[in-house]
């Protein structure tokens, strides 16, 4: 009787043990399953954002060639304004960029690299760059020198040279203005106008960057005998060994178009990247400022 | 046969050995004309670096069987140069016993004491048959030899240009011992530069100031060292001025203009006059080698831009150059009396020598008018600098 109870126990016992085997593998296959799909979602998704990333860097890469592209052709003088360009590139990358002109602006127009020595010019048109006409007609500040620059020997100076044109003939007027603590040279001592403010906020500058000036001039820009301003071209002067920045503000109303907006966008696979780059219209080599320009030796006679 | 015939005979005899194949033309005819004389092969027996910017005064000296050029030196050596270069000359063959010069004003007078007078001449007339050593020890005595504004011309006759002095050697006069002249440059010596900045990276030292009431320059003059006899109606004179300035690379800086429209690109030397018309043009001409602008250059409707990467000379008889001329190498307005005037640029990156004269105080020798219509014109042409900036924007 015992033993049969005995039995019975064990067989149903037998039975339980047999059961939790099962158990335990079937819970060891789901550890193992889990693992193995987290590990190949993991790879899945590692490849997915590796091909994103390329993509991506491709798209970007097609975008900047389309730039490339844009810029030699405003070089060579080719550009169609406003027209849509498609670029198809080796590894199913394409560019597609438009070229117009920036429109008029009343923002500052700073310099985007400051100016290094005395040869470095800065160039704004004053009038529509193709007919010269439309000239702005107001005042203007000048802004230049790195914040805390100080005033000594090397304290930089302006050559501001406006160009004035009428239907038939073109004159310049120059204008030297010094920051130096008294004016050197009989130049014209800077005069700090206190509407012409040194620090030029991000919504104000064509870069939309903060920047502050060391020094700053007023000056009136008018049509002079029937003559209309459509150069102003910028150098500066005693200044050795920094690289300082410069800009042009206008006091009322709006500065002509200073160059072309390259919108250009590159695309591989389905990812896209957009690229904007202004490019100021053409400026020439700081000496052909110079009425004479004798780098060697002594000028004699 | 007495001893006095004989001595006549003598004479006779070496006055027709030294007049031996001279043809002589009339002095009074002017006949100016330039010659080029080949002085490339190097300076032998001197110690001049070898431009002709070295040599205070030079010539020509012709031997019996050989044509030589000689020059003064800075450091006051006279020997042959060797070198090349275009001196101007007066045909005109003058009597035996008296020399031919010109003067700074242009005149040809004959003097046969010039020897005091050479300080203030421009050039000496053309003589012959005589040996060179002589004249040379004789241009070595003169005292204001050093002076000479330009180059004698010389074939040989000391004795042509200085005079016989009538003592029967064919000798010439022995120099009386005069006091060194001072020079007196011409009073239109003087250079114009008008609506333009003025640079040089050496002093500025002109020998003669403008009139009153006239001026150097309109603008701004900015020297790197002092500035004398040279004044500024704006009154900024700028002396000892540093600037940061380093000359571009030529090579550089026109394959940034080769691909554009409106340049024309030469290789080699080209003269100006083989470049054809620049008429109803805007155009930057490109010339890699020397330029020789040998015409005046008044293109209608044009404007023009002579970008060079060697030397630029302007020919003596050359007036007027509306044009920007940009050298790499130099830029030589040439030894002239004709007055010169560049409408326009003259840009170097070299020296600028200036060699015209004028004695007319109200007519500058050399002047520049800034000509701020090519600056516009050509502002699409000779453009290499472009300022960009990028944002970036993702999609």
């Amino acid at each position: 009787m015992n033993k049969s109870i005995f039995n019975l126990q064990f067989s149903i016992f037998n039975q339980k043990e047999k059961g939790q085997a099962l158990i335990v593998v079937i819970l060891t296959l789901l550890v193992v399953s889990v693992v193995v799909l987290a590990a190949a979602s993991r790879s899945i998704t590692d490849v997915k954002l590796s091909q994103t990333s390329e993509e991506s860097a491709r798209a970007f890469s097609a975008a900047e060639a389309g730039v490339e592209e844009a810029a030699e052709k405003i070089r060579a003088g080719t550009i169609i304004i406003g027209a849509d360009n498609n670029v198809t590139l080796p590894n199913n990358a394409n560019t597609s960029y438009v070229v117009s002109k920036q429109g008029s602006s009343n923002l500052a127009f700073l310099s985007s690299t400051p100016l290094a020595g005395d040869t470095d010019d800065f160039q704004t048109y004053l009038a529509n760059k193709d007919d010269f006409s439309g000239s702005y007609t107001g005042a203007i500040c000048l802004l230049w020198g790195n914040s805390g620059t100080p005033s000594d020997s090397q304290t930089p100076a302006v050559s501001a040279v406006i160009l004035y044109k009428n239907p038939s003939s073109v004159t310049r007027r120059q204008f030297v203005i010094d920051s130096a603590a008294s004016a050197r040279n009989n130049f014209t001592p800077a005069n700090n106008d206190a509407s012409c403010l040194k620090q030029v906020l991000a919504l104000e500058n064509n870069l939309t960057i903060d920047r502050t000036f060391a020094f700053a001039h007023k000056m009136d820009i008018p049509v002079v005998d029937g003559y209309s301003p459509v150069l102003l071209r910028i150098r500066l002067l005693f200044n050795k060994d920094t690289a300082h920045y410069v800009g042009i503000k206008p006091v009322s109303g709006a500065l002509p178009s200073q160059g072309y907006k390259i919108s250009s966008i590159g695309s591989s696979g389905q990812t896209a990247r957009k690229v904007d780059v202004f490019q100021s219209y053409p400026s020439l080599p700081a000496v052909f400022d110079f009425a004479l320009f004798n780098d060697s030796g002594t000028l004699s006679k | 046969m007495t001893r006095k015939s004989l001595l006549i005979t003598v004479c006779l005899l070496l006055f027709l050995f030294l007049s031996r194949g001279i043809t002589y033309a009339d002095p009074t005819t002017d006949t100016t004309t330039d010659i080029n004389i080949d002085l490339t092969g190097g300076n032998p027996g001197t110690t001049a670096s070898g431009d002709q910017g070295s040599l205070l005064e030079w010539g020509m000296v012709q031997q019996t069987n050989e044509t030589q050029v000689w020059g003064r030196l800075e450091d006051g050596t006279w020997g042959p140069t060797g070198q090349t270069g275009t001196i101007t000359y007066n045909q005109s063959q003058p009597q035996p016993g008296g020399g031919y010069f010109r003067d700074v004003n242009g005149n040809l007078t004959q003097d046969p004491n010039q020897d005091a007078q050479q300080g203030i001449l421009t050039e000496a007339g053309y003589v012959s048959n005589n040996t060179s050593q002589e004249w040379i020890d004789r241009i070595n005595n003169a005292s204001s030899r050093g002076a000479a504004i330009h180059a004698a011309a010389l074939c040989g006759c000391w004795r042509s240009v200085f005079g016989d002095d009538g003592d029967g050697d064919g000798s010439p006069p022995i120099p009386t011992p005069t006091p060194t002249p001072t020079p007196i440059p011409p009073a239109g010596n003087w250079l114009k530069v008008s609506g333009g900045t003025v640079f040089s990276r050496g002093a500025i030292n002109m020998s003669v100031a403008p009139p009153s009431g006239q001026f150097n320059s309109t603008s701004l003059v900015l020297s790197g060292g002092s500035i004398s006899n040279f004044t500024s109606s704006a009154n900024w004179l700028v002396p000892n001025y540093f600037s940061s300035d380093s000359i571009p690379d030529f090579d550089n800086f026109v394959k940034s203009l080769l691909s554009k429209s409106g340049v024309e690109r030469y290789e080699g030397s080209r003269s100006l006059s083989s470049l054809g018309s620049l008429d109803n043009q805007k155009k930057a001409v490109i010339i890699e080698g020397d330029m020789v602008i040998d015409t005046n250059f008044t293109p209608a409707n044009a404007s023009t831009a002579f970008i060079v990467k060697n030397k630029i000379n302007i020919s003596p008889s050359v007036s007027q150059v509306n044009a920007i001329l940009l050298s790499w190498g130099g830029i030589d307005t040439a030894v002239s009396s004709t007055r010169l005037t560049v409408n326009g640029m003259l840009l170097s990156y070299g020296h600028i020598t200036l060699g015209r004269t004028s004695s007319d105080p109200n007519s500058p020798a050399e002047t520049v008018n800034y000509e701020p219509r090519l600056l516009l014109d050509m502002i699409d042409i000779l453009t290499i600098v472009n300022i960009k900036y990028k944002i970036v924007n993702r999609l």
